[in-house]
């Protein structure tokens, strides 16, 4: 037999909900209509060199800590704004307070003349370029380089190929090794030919590729985030916030097609990088090149670069001076979560102080040792 | 038995009586006005021999007269007592084709319904929770199969003439999108079944609780559930080597499809001299290895001025 149900209570239910409701809407159009603060990328910079679409950014911090400047290459997938979201939830002002000054490559709009670039053009030719000018400028010979994503590739493979221009390499969420199964955008490289539509279109357009991630996980990505934002609409903080992150989401520019297609068949479909096997512009890739010192991060619960693609990378480079630090976070979070920001930004800024005075400390050893030397020998 | 001779008179008289009717629709207009037009003459014998309309200035009438006459002559000829057998032999052997033909077309496409209907039967099947086996992908590719077998062979009919190559790049766009849009609702398809599959879950559940007299406080709390299942189904289907299948085929399609669009729209680009997509592609190319080859020049200039400095 069926029970009895409390009607009264479901209909005082609905008309509590109802005013509720009413209530929420009316603020929601408050805040909607009233003026955000939804910019992104505010912290101040200059732009200190430019080739083609490619611009460099350049932050100094109020007082210069760490001697060696850092590069930052972030991926050619979205952009690099997502390191200065908004203040008290960047990376870049994080950096900055601890006294490291920054420089950060801005890849630009790609558009149909770009077509052709390959890896080795991004990284022999526009990294290596601002690489020299960097050093040209602050009259060193060896920068930092921190690298994200598919820009942590491109460090890896700058750094193997030019081992004698960095001092210290930090990869972050960093792809290496291709070989296995978890996440679903690795099924879908291998298994589809994805590169031809790079081909077809000039460039892999953003957009498209915007529409992959979202597929990732439809029913978080696509509907549960924005029922999130409709349960907060009356909440202005959370609505710029919300508004910040769709700015960069979005905004994504068009992959070169060359650059796309070979990241898909000699990084994902063969795994050429791991086993240093990948051959750019006629010169190999070797990993056992990388003795520099090396800090790699990944996400336990990233699931566009899982951590089974980061977590090998340290044990095939050359380096005897490398960690891996795993947070409990996904891709994006890593940079913008509130937890990660007390960890993720101070941890780099400290290991690269401490590697830093170091590597100053000995040098200026060395240099007494050689005057001691050379006053010896006078004597 | 039908009387063949005077079926075929009937056909023959009600023919020549149209003809001669066409005949005369353009000329008496022109007899009506009464400007300097239709008092000039504008008019021509429309018995069978007759040269009113000889002069240059009528001389389209005179071919539409021309025309008009030896398909009446055709016509008379062919309605002769002596060629009406063949005539009525031929007309029964045209029509014989055309009903098998149509036979065969309606048979493939009955074939597809019935095929179509099982497969969209299914859909109204109870399909099991986390279970992606039942998919049904045979409805998309009957229609394929169809499109393939009766529709696709009419398009590669080779092409002649002038414009062959316009009607062929024609053909082919109608082609691809064809291909590529049956692979796009067959993929879009594949994302309702999640939501199907969720939906059956939470009714159950949602039954369950009224049966044991529990009512539903907390609209967050089902939604809740809802999307953590909605986000089960969706990773079962997503990683299914089916959806894998279907996503390739979309994207090859796609690319066939925009491949054929890109030459469609450089033939328009190139009639109205703009500078079609390859063209600048060339152009592109040649920039691209030019700026190649003068970074490499430069870091050998420079490494040379370094020795030399050194």
């Amino acid at each position: 037999m069926n029970a009895k149900i409390p009607v009264d209570l479901i209909l005082r239910n609905i008309e509590e909900s109802r005013k509720t409701t009413r209530k929420k809407l009316r603020r929601a159009t408050a805040v909607l209509t009233s003026k955000l603060d939804t910019d992104i990328s505010t912290t101040p910079y200059r732009i200190v060199y430019e080739e083609d679409r490619v611009k460099l950014k350049h932050y100094r911090p109020e007082q210069v800590k760490c001697q060696t400047p850092l590069l930052i290459i972030y991926a050619l997938i979205n952009r690099e704004t997502m390191l200065d979201l908004q203040p008290r939830r960047s990376v870049v002002e994080s950096l900055l307070a601890q006294g490291v000054e920054i420089y950060m490559v801005d890849w630009g709009y790609p558009t149909r003349k770009d077509q052709y670039l390959t890896i080795g053009d991004h990284v022999n030719g526009f990294i290596a370029n601002i690489v020299d000018f960097i050093c040209k400028e602050k009259k060193i010979e060896q920068l930092n380089i921190m690298g994200i994503c598919m820009g942590g590739v491109f460090s890896i493979i700058y750094t193997a190929l030019n081992p004698h221009r960095v001092k210290n390499l930090v990869t972050t969420v960093t792809p290496s090794n291709f070989d296995t199964d978890k996440g679903l955008l690795n099924v879908w490289m291998k298994q589809t030919d994805a590169q031809i539509l790079g081909d077809v279109y000039a460039n892999m357009p953003g957009d498209i590729m915007n529409l992959g991630f979202l597929l990732l996980n439809p029913a978080r990505l696509i509907i549960d985030k924005y029922v999130g934002f409709i349960q907060n609409i009356d909440d202005k903080n959370y609505v710029e916030n919300f508004i910040r992150m769709e700015k960069w989401i979005f905004d994504s520019p068009d992959v070169p097609a060359a650059t796309f297609r070979e990241f898909i068949d000699e990084l994902y479909k063969k795994n050429l990088l791991i086993d240093s096997k990948l051959v750019i512009d006629g010169e190999r890739v070797d990993l056992q090149k990388i003795t520099m010192p090396v800090l790699n991060f990944y996400g336990r619960f990233d699931h566009l670069v899982p951590p089974e693609m980061c977590g090998l990378l340290t044990s095939r480079i050359g380096s005897s001076d490398k960690e891996d630090i795993c947070f409990d976070t996904g891709h994006i979070g890593i940079y913008v979560s509130s937890k990660c920001q007390r960890e993720f930004a101070p941890k780099i800024a400290a290991w690269l102080l401490a590697r830093d005075n170091k590597n100053e400390s000995l040098q200026s050893e060395e240099k007494h040792g050689q005057k001691r030397q050379a006053l010896q020998a006078l004597l | 038995m039908t009387d063949t001779t005077t079926q075929s008179n009937e056909i023959g008289n009600f023919v020549e009586s149209w003809m001669t009717m066409a005949k005369k629709f353009w000329p008496e207009p022109g007899n009506n006005r009464e400007d300097g037009l239709g008092s000039s003459g504008l008019k021509f014998d429309s018995g069978n021999g007759g040269g009113q309309a000889d002069d240059d200035k009528y001389k389209t009438y005179k071919t539409f007269e021309n025309s008009i006459n030896n398909s009446i002559a055709f016509i008379k000829l062919m309605m002769a007592p002596e060629n009406r057998e063949t005539l009525h032999r031929s007309v029964a052997a045209y029509t014989e084709a055309l009903t098998e033909s149509a036979g065969d077309s309606l048979e493939n496409f009955i074939e597809f319904q019935s095929q179509a209907v099982k497969s969209f039967a299914k859909v109204g099947e109870h399909t099991k929770a986390y279970t992606l086996d039942d998919l049904d992908h045979s409805a998309f590719e009957s229609f394929r199969e169809l499109y393939r077998n009766e529709l696709q062979k009419y398009l590669k009919i080779p092409k002649i003439g002038l414009p062959r190559e316009y009607h062929e790049r024609m053909s082919e766009l109608v082609d691809k999108s064809t291909i590529f849009f049956s692979h796009l609702i067959e993929l879009i398809y594949q994302f309702t079944t999640p939501f199907e599959k969720t939906n059956r879950v939470m009714q159950d559940k949602i039954k369950k609780m009224l049966e044991g007299g529990e009512v539903v406080e907390d609209p967050k709390q089902v939604y809740n559930d809802w999307i953590k299942i909605l986000e089960g189904h969706f990773m079962d289907m997503l990683k299914s080597k089916e959806y894998t299948d279907v996503l390739n085929d979309t994207i090859t399609s796609l690319a066939a499809y925009k491949g054929v669009k890109n030459s469609v729209t450089d033939a328009f680009l190139k009639e109205m001299q703009i500078p079609t997509g390859r063209e600048m592609d060339e152009v592109y190319k040649d920039i691209y290895n030019m700026k190649k080859k003068i970074r490499d020049l430069s870091r050998q200039v420079a490494k040379l001025q370094k020795k030399q400095e050194a």
